[in-house]
């Protein structure tokens, strides 16, 4: 490097029809937020929700509408900024695989905000939460158009505050104000790498544009070779930017903490917005990632799949048991961008999406009915703390919800791979993937296969565990307290407002709208259409069947394991102890980076009050000295000089003395003194 | 001619009789006077030894003293009223403001 900045020709394209469409679609919930945000007090609550909810609708339409009129690509560029001869641009690109996101997260938002309207209705802050949510679409709207990773990081900030917000919604509770808090920070630590890939993309290329840098950007078997040359170290950093905002270990810890928010949210949180991010951006990016950092995404991803689905075991919190599911998925998806299957990493992104949101909203529904119970009890004049959404106290909703049981059970089984159902396609595309790395690479790459594929069967496990705590047998909280019975009876199907959202994301979470083909996704028009890559995989049978056999076996064993379970007895305290505390990861943390870090800066403040010990003496050395030379000063120096000025004096009153004002007296001494000096003359000359 | 040694002699006593005025009168007028007799004490030297110069040198700068005294006994006397009009009084023994308090 010899200190300049290298130069690479970014041309400025003007935006075409299509791309003015994408940018009016991004421009519209900004609108709404800036809208509701500040008069949203003054609106009443109803037209408030339904607005957003309309706007949402409209950039749903407008999005399906742009996704089907987008051929190729469509890009464009200006300049966003001059500093002297440097010209920063800010770009969109519209493609078929942003258009396609743009339509899951519009969909899906939409859906939230449907259900929204019914469930948060009533609730405190309510003018708050529809701006908020639509900071948070349009942010996410912003890191999918946004072709330039100074601007993906401006929007990847904004998703960061709109889920510090949102999941600290309910502010007054302290669990949910500390859960914002962690999941901001654990963000922010990650977005550091952001900020340095960035930094590396400018002292290197001098641009951030993602499709000028596909072109100058190629990893050679030589730079492969190598640990840190430089476009591998930039994926590296982008890929850990992502660590952070995708849940992978060992910053997934926030994510089962964000339950804490409205569990709409949740469902946006983990479908569409927040933890899609990190994916698409990695998918965006992935022409960086060198040898080793997909093999190092490979095996966080693949250790991140199987820690959290372990604890998905062992929770009780029903909220919870979907966040870990969403990290195990994360992690499934980031082993598929590891071993370079982009498109079957995008396409599990995608199925993802809804049937997460659909399991999400349906157990949203039974505790909005646990919640409605308590406040129920509440106005019968008792007020019990009830946790509204622990699993041991559920049961028997099968009854008395049986929509919302027949859509989460469709999104069940999407999740834990049934055929038939959009889980499966996915997954099958992943695991293929990863068999078809396996075979070719070392031997410790069928270690991650088989992680993957025993993760397939605990995932089976705990939604069983799941389906069968929430929907089968009886009403556990009779037990406890005999006071629900009555408000139980009363339980029924939600209203409509929550069912549509349940209904249309069930149904997208089975087969054919993703593929003809049940058991296989290649064939189907997704793969076709909004593949990032494009290349063939080699459809291996017995995947699917073996990862179908694992999760029916697992699913089996779970049922019958919990099907008459009523008395919980933990029988492995230290096991859900470890879980509980996320295997220690936090407290790992703790030991190991803040411990050590606050050791360094009690060092380091001690030093410093020594050496301000030190200065204070050298100070008051100096104050000493001062006085010192302050008296001599005094004394000596302008005591003799006021000594002189003394006898000066004194000389000058002696013969002022002699003097009494009188004119002709003053003329008599001239007279004399004259005549004096005459004489001195006269005798020396 | 008349030699030099006379007009020394004139210009001593009236040198002489101005400073005794000047010493002695209590009167402030009197002592401006004396102080007249003593420039014309100086110009009668300038005179007489401008006599001996072809230039003429000394009796241009005793003109010059004459007018530069007659401005100056303007000077004086208006002093002498402002004195007067303060301390109503011209007496030189009563005018001791010049003594340092």
């Amino acid at each position: 490097m010899n200190g300049l900045i290298p130069h690479i020709d970014v041309p400025l394209i003007s935006a075409d029809d299509i791309s003015v469409l994408a940018l009016t679609i991004f421009f519209m919930p900004i609108i709404t937020f800036v809208l509701l945000f500040f008069t949203g007090k003054h609106i009443l609550a109803p037209i408030r929700s339904w607005l957003a909810t309309g706007v949402m609708a409209v950039m749903f339409v407008l999005s399906l509408y742009l996704h089907i009129h987008t051929e190729g690509e469509h890009i464009s560029r200006w300049i966003w900024f001059e500093i002297g001869s440097l010209k920063f641009t800010a770009s969109m690109l519209v493609n078929n695989y942003s258009t396609t996101m743009m339509v899951i997260a519009t969909f899906v938002s939409l859906m939230v905000h449907l259900y929204s309207v019914e469930y948060m209705r009533e609730r405190r802050n309510h003018s708050k939460y529809f701006p908020y949510l639509a900071l948070f679409v349009s942010s996410m709207l912003g890191i999918i158009l946004s072709d330039n990773l100074m601007i993906t990081f401006i929007f990847w900030e904004l998703v960061g505050l709109a889920s510090f917000l949102l999941i600290g919604f309910w502010y007054e509770k302290d669990s949910s104000a500390a859960a914002a808090k962690k999941a901001f920070l654990f963000n922010k630590f990650a977005d550091l790498a952001f900020v340095i890939a960035i930094m590396m993309l400018f002292a290197n290329y001098g641009t951030a544009e993602i499709s000028v840098l596909k072109e100058q950007v190629s990893i050679t078997p030589l730079l492969n070779a190598g640990i840190f040359g430089m476009p591998i170290l930039i994926g590296f950093m982008i890929w850990f930017a992502t660590v952070g905002k995708s849940a992978q270990f060992p910053l997934y810890v926030w994510l089962p903490d964000a339950m804490a928010g409205p569990t709409p949210v949740s469902a946006l949180l983990h479908a569409a917005t927040m933890v899609a991010a990190g994916v698409f951006l990695l998918l965006k990016t992935s022409f960086f990632l060198g040898d080793w950092v997909g093999n190092l995404i490979t095996i966080i991803g693949c250790i991140t799949a199987v820690l959290a689905a372990l604890q998905a075991m062992r929770t009780f919190d029903a909220k919870k048991v979907l966040a870990f599911s969403t990290v195990s998925q994360l992690g499934y998806m980031m082993m598929a961008v590891g071993v370079g299957a982009n498109d079957a990493a995008f396409f599990h992104l995608a199925t993802h999406a809804f049937f997460k949101a659909c399991l999400f909203l349906s157990v949203g529904a039974v505790i909005h009915s646990m919640h409605h119970m308590q406040s129920h009890q509440f106005d019968h004049g008792q007020y019990k703390d009830l946790d509204t959404l622990d699993m041991r106290l559920m049961g028997g909703f099968r009854k008395k919800m049986p929509l919302t049981f027949v859509t989460y059970l469709i999104s069940y089984a999407a999740l834990i791979g049934l055929p038939f159902f959009s889980g499966f396609l996915s997954k099958d595309a992943i695991l293929g993937a990863l068999y078809d790395w396996a075979t070719v690479s070392n031997t410790w790459t069928w270690f991650v296969v088989a992680a993957a594929f025993s993760t397939v069967a605990i995932t089976a496990f705990y939604m069983t565990r799941q389906l069968i705590f929430i929907f089968f047998g009886e009403f556990r909280l009779l037990k406890t307290d005999m006071s629900y019975k009555q408000y139980f009876d009363h339980i029924t199907e939600s209203k409509w407002l929550i069912n549509i959202p349940l209904i249309a994301l069930a149904t997208l979470s089975i087969w054919f709208f993703f593929s003809i083909n049940p058991l296989h996704a290649q064939t189907g028009w997704w793969m076709k259409q909004s593949f990032v890559s494009g290349e063939h995989h080699v459809f291996h049978f017995f995947i699917p069947i073996l990862a179908s056999v694992l999760s029916i076996g697992a699913a089996v064993i779970a049922a019958n394991r919990y099907k008459n379970v009523t008395v919980f007895v933990d029988r492995y305290v230290g096991l859900t102890k470890m879980f509980a505390q996320n295997f220690y990861i936090e407290k790992s943390m703790d030991v190991l980076l803040i411990r050590p870090v606050m050791l360094v800066a009690e060092l380091c403040g001690s030093t410093d009050r020594w050496i301000n010990h030190l200065i204070h003496g050298k100070a008051y050395f100096i104050l000493v000295l001062a006085q010192c030379a302050d008296v001599f000063d005094r004394w000596i120096i302008d005591g003799s000089v006021h000594l002189v000025s003394a006898i000066i004096n004194g000389i000058g009153s002696f013969f002022r003395s002699y003097l009494k004002g009188n004119v002709q007296q003053y003329f008599y001494f001239t007279f004399i003194a004259f005549a004096l000096i005459l004489v001195w003359l006269a005798w020396y000359l | 001619m008349i030699p030099i040694d006379y007009y020394i002699i004139v210009s001593i006593l009236l040198f002489s009789i101005g400073s005794a005025i000047v010493f002695t009168r209590r009167n402030i007028l009197y002592v401006l006077m004396g102080i007249e007799l003593i420039f014309n004490a100086a110009n009668i030297n300038l005179v007489a030894f401008g006599q001996l110069d072809p230039y003429l040198n000394g009796q241009l700068f005793s003109m010059l003293i004459i007018t530069v005294a007659a401005a100056e006994s303007v000077v004086a006397l208006a002093i002498v009223i402002v004195l007067f009009k303060k301390l109503n009084t011209i007496d030189l023994n009563e005018i001791t403001q010049l003594k340092e308090k």
